[in-house]
């Protein structure tokens, strides 16, 4: 018994960690008692989205916009400081170089004399904080280009990818969704998964939605002079982006080149009263400055406003109530849009000076709508916009549909397998067939262990990995056989078949752990499951081909007088 | 006791060799045809565009759902019945030189629903968009071949040089091969079926590391005989426990064909042709490799 003693105590431990680990799984997390929850695992193992069902997203951050957005910043700190040192500036441009690279990005200053360009080269020396240095080759000398430090934007870049995840999370959380995962995968892409969605549509909308809440100006008296052409200018609903995209069209021809300098046009829509649906939409003008922006926001609500319609109320901080009283006592009595995203969603007529730092936003949504809206502005909004690239969609009936299936075909296949190896191997084959179900029940708990979700691919991996675990008993088997043949006696036949079909086993499963663990570094989604699955199988196996069977075999040969064996 | 071969089983596994690499050789140019006029069936994993699966609650042809399909999306619809079910189709949208914003799949749910019946069951509906499949494509062609370059690396840490080689020959052959099958029969490629033929590589290199380990064993014992009269030997020796475990994988294989469902057919239709393919090059691929590269290059000296 001695010499068995360490493999025996190795295999009941690891037999009752695997119980540990898997009793979660067996009876349900909720059915276990508290005590278990707060000393044990309590974890069971998770499904993929593809047997559960649910949205897996994967979104990438347009991280170039928020750079722009930045270009555009330090463009404006240097007018200002240029005008502030008196020079006569024509105008500061943002000119952003190719996608996805920074140090191609430059500031063009047009200077209105060649008098300011000295002016400016001693303020950029003295702002180091801007980054800036002056491109003399590209300059002229009224025209003179800035190069920023691609540092500063490749940290702006980084910053908005974080604050984007940063979003789309307070957006999950308060919609409320079950343990979404959410992951910055690669440079700019980012991952979300939620189970047990029942409209993606809308989970979609709400995490897409830019959500930038901006106050500006209606120019009046543009208006009314372009009165006429605005006049012919009415759409249905553009939700659909070829319509959108053909009605933008007509209006930027009709009325592009008639606004005056710093006013631009945006589309109002007015919903129906009853269906709360978006049925016309035309151009506004507005005055390009935002007056103040959903960054003074800090909490948006829906409340009922008279006659019920759901609204969203709005409250600004300190500071932005401060500016939001200022802009109302200073341009009473004009039109004030709120524009989200670039659509205004009322423009009402500024009455009196608004202290308190309150407002809403009418708009004519329903309630639902309404609720949304509230969700995103309270969570702020992107810092760039988001574009899909991958959608996947997995309605519950088909989960399940494939957890019976990837059941009954792992069933079926396991019970083929041992089947064979009981009639071939006789007694050799039962012992290995104990061997295949110890495997079974580690692999699912070292599942467990590893926090590993099960897919569809990872159901099929279970079932390939014990097929291909019996292997390595085959391969013993034929090799005590072997030594068998060769007049060995039982003992020395079975020491020498494990002792011959190591080297075998060990380069064979490495060789293929090899490539499994390639399988899981190249992998996304369910090709990791299931390289996780065979490379976790792989190490198993050779546990229990190796160390249990061989000591169920020392075992017996220490206890009894062996004079045949049955293999 | 049972035995599938004789023990004192003695093929000339060698002398055959020709013609076994002949077979493979013309196998291997009906696939690369195959690849190079028919080209792939690529899924939407690796093509991009939209595939969905939907139930309708009574039976419709497939010029209804092709046309509540094509009002639906841009681009060539094509609707297909799933597992000969005529409530249950398969629709796959080609969105390619489409606008990425048209690719929209979570309203088709409600779009189906409004005109076919609330009864109306969206399966799953996949969006990829053609930027994330050309990189799928790269990364699963990377990962087939760091994976045959780190086992060549192996083989040629443990074995000799000339091992590695066949064993990696005989590997690439297995995935050719697999490649022409689902060339030849049309069958779609996606996420699932790169998994499946990594497994098999790892499944034939396995099959060929066991066969070589006991070519190793019989180089120490006989040193006089020939390279290739050992080879044989070690091929008849390992014959049994070659042909069982493939039996094994492949019964399996077989279960996963006819009881997993419509998802797992595809996979194991590849793993019951590369566990075909991967024992078949680990007893007449392999070998020869290494034998040719032997007496190319000469025997390789191993340090330990």
């Amino acid at each position: 018994m001695r010499h068995i003693r360490g493999r025996l105590i190795l295999t009941v431990a690891l037999t009752l960690m695997s119980v540990l680990l898997l009793l979660p799984t067996m009876v349900g997390e909720k059915n276990l008692p508290e005590w278990w929850k707060s000393v044990l695992p309590s974890k069971r193992l998770s499904l993929g989205l593809d047997l559960k069902g649910g949205v897996h997203l994967v979104f990438e951050v347009e991280s170039d916009k928020a750079v722009e957005v930045e270009l555009k910043h330090i463009a404006d700190n240097v007018r200002r400081g240029l005008e502030d040192e008196g020079a006569v500036v024509d105008r500061v441009e943002a000119s952003p170089g190719q996608p996805d690279r920074h140090d191609d990005d430059r500031v063009r200053v047009h200077l209105a004399s060649a008098d300011g360009r000295p002016t400016l080269e001693a303020l950029v020396k003295k702002n180091k904080g801007w980054g800036l240095t002056v491109d003399s080759g590209a300059s002229t000398d009224t025209e003179v280009v800035l190069s920023p430090d691609p540092k500063v934007l490749d940290r702006r870049r980084d910053e908005a990818i974080e604050q984007a995840i940063e979003v789309i999370r307070n957006r999950i959380d308060q919609y409320g969704v079950g343990e979404p995962t959410i992951q910055r995968q690669g440079e700019e892409r980012v991952l979300v998964q939620l189970a047990g969605v029942e409209n993606p549509a809308e989970a979609k909308a709400l995490i897409q939605n830019t959500a930038l809440l901006e106050f500006k100006l209606i120019d009046s008296k543009a208006e009314s002079d372009l009165k006429e052409v605005l006049a012919g200018l009415k759409f249905g609903d553009l939700t659909e982006e070829n319509a959108k995209r053909d009605a933008e069209a007509k209006v930027e021809s009709a009325l592009g080149a008639k606004l005056p300098v710093g006013s631009a046009w945006l589309f109002e829509v007015k919903r129906d009263k009853i269906t709360r649906k978006i049925v016309q939409a035309y151009p506004r003008i507005v005055r390009k400055e935002t007056l103040l922006s959903g960054a003074y926001l800090s909490d948006a609500r829906v409340d009922f406003g008279q006659l019920h319609n759901p609204q969203v109320a709005l409250r600004f901080d300190a500071e932005g109530a401060k500016r939001f009283a200022d802009i109302t006592g200073e341009h009473t009595r004009e039109f004030l849009a709120i524009v989200l995203d670039n659509t205004i969603y009322s423009a009402p007529v500024i009455r009196q000076r608004i202290s308190g730092g309150n407002a809403v936003i009418e708009g004519g949504f329903d309630s639902r709508e309404a609720h949304n809206l509230a969700i995103v502005l309270r969570a702020g909004s992107l810092p760039a916009p988001l574009v899909l690239l991958e959608e996947r969609t997995v309605g519950p009936e088909l989960g399940q549909k494939s957890v019976q299936d990837g059941k009954i075909a792992t069933l079926v296949s396991t019970a083929a397998v041992m089947l064979f190896m009981m009639i071939y191997y006789r007694r050799g084959g039962m012992l290995a067939n104990v061997a295949l179900m110890l495997n079974l029940m580690y692999l699912m708990a070292g599942l467990a262990a590893f926090r590993a979700t099960l897919t569809l691919p990872g159901i099929a991996g279970i079932a390939l990995t014990l097929a291909m675990d019996v292997d390595a008993n085959i391969i013993i088997l034929e090799r005590i056989r072997e030594e068998l043949r060769a007049g060995k006696t039982p003992r020395s036949a079975m020491e020498a078949g494990y002792d011959r079909a190591f080297s075998a086993i060990f380069d064979s499963k490495l060789t293929t752990l090899i490539a499994g663990l390639i399988l899981y570094q190249f992998g996304t989604g369910p090709v990791r499951g299931f390289a996780v699955t065979l490379s976790l199988g792989l190490v198993i196996g050779m546990f229990t081909a190796l160390v249990f069977t061989r000591m169920v075999y020392d075992y017996v040969f220490a206890t009894r007088r062996v004079t045949t064996l049955s293999v | 006791m049972l035995e599938i071969f004789r023990h004192d089983l003695n093929i000339d596994f060698v002398g055959k060799s020709k013609v076994a690499v002949g077979i493979s050789v013309v196998v291997i140019a009906l696939c690369l045809g195959s690849i190079a006029v028919r080209g792939f069936n690529w899924g939407v994993d690796f093509r991009g565009g939209i595939l969905a699966q939907v139930r309708f609650d009574r039976d419709l042809s497939p010029a209804e759902v092709h046309e509540a399909a094509s009002a639906l999306w841009l681009g060539e619809v094509e609707a297909q019945n799933f597992e000969g079910s005529k409530r249950e189709y398969l629709i796959r949208i080609d969105t390619r030189g489409k606008d990425e914003k048209s690719l929209a799949g979570g309203a088709a749910q409600q779009a189906f629903v409004d005109k076919f019946g609330a009864g109306t069951q969206i399966g799953k509906i996949e969006m990829v968009g053609p930027k994330v499949g050309a990189e799928l494509i790269q990364k699963g062609a990377l990962a087939l071949l760091w994976s045959l370059v780190a086992m060549l690396l192996y083989i040629w840490f443990r074995f000799t040089l000339d091992f590695g080689m066949g064993a990696v020959w005989a590997t690439f052959h297995d995935v050719m091969v697999m490649l022409g099958a689902f060339s030849l029969s049309r069958r779609e490629i996606n996420l699932p079926i790169v998994a499946a033929l990594l497994t098999i590589v790892g499944f034939s290199m396995n099959d060929t590391i066991i066969l070589f380990d006991r070519v190793r064993e019989n180089l120490g014992r006989r040193r006089k005989a020939d390279f290739g009269e050992i080879v044989n030997i070690s091929v008849n020796e390992t014959l049994s426990r070659t042909v069982l475990t493939s039996l094994t994988v492949l019964l399996s294989s077989i279960a996963l064909f006819f009881f997993g469902g419509g998802v797992l057919r595809d996979f194991s239709f590849a793993m019951i042709v590369g566990v075909l393919t991967g024992t078949w090059s680990s007893i007449f691929i392999a070998s020869p490799i290494a034998m040719w590269w032997r007496k190319r290059f000469g025997v390789p000296v191993k340090k330990a």
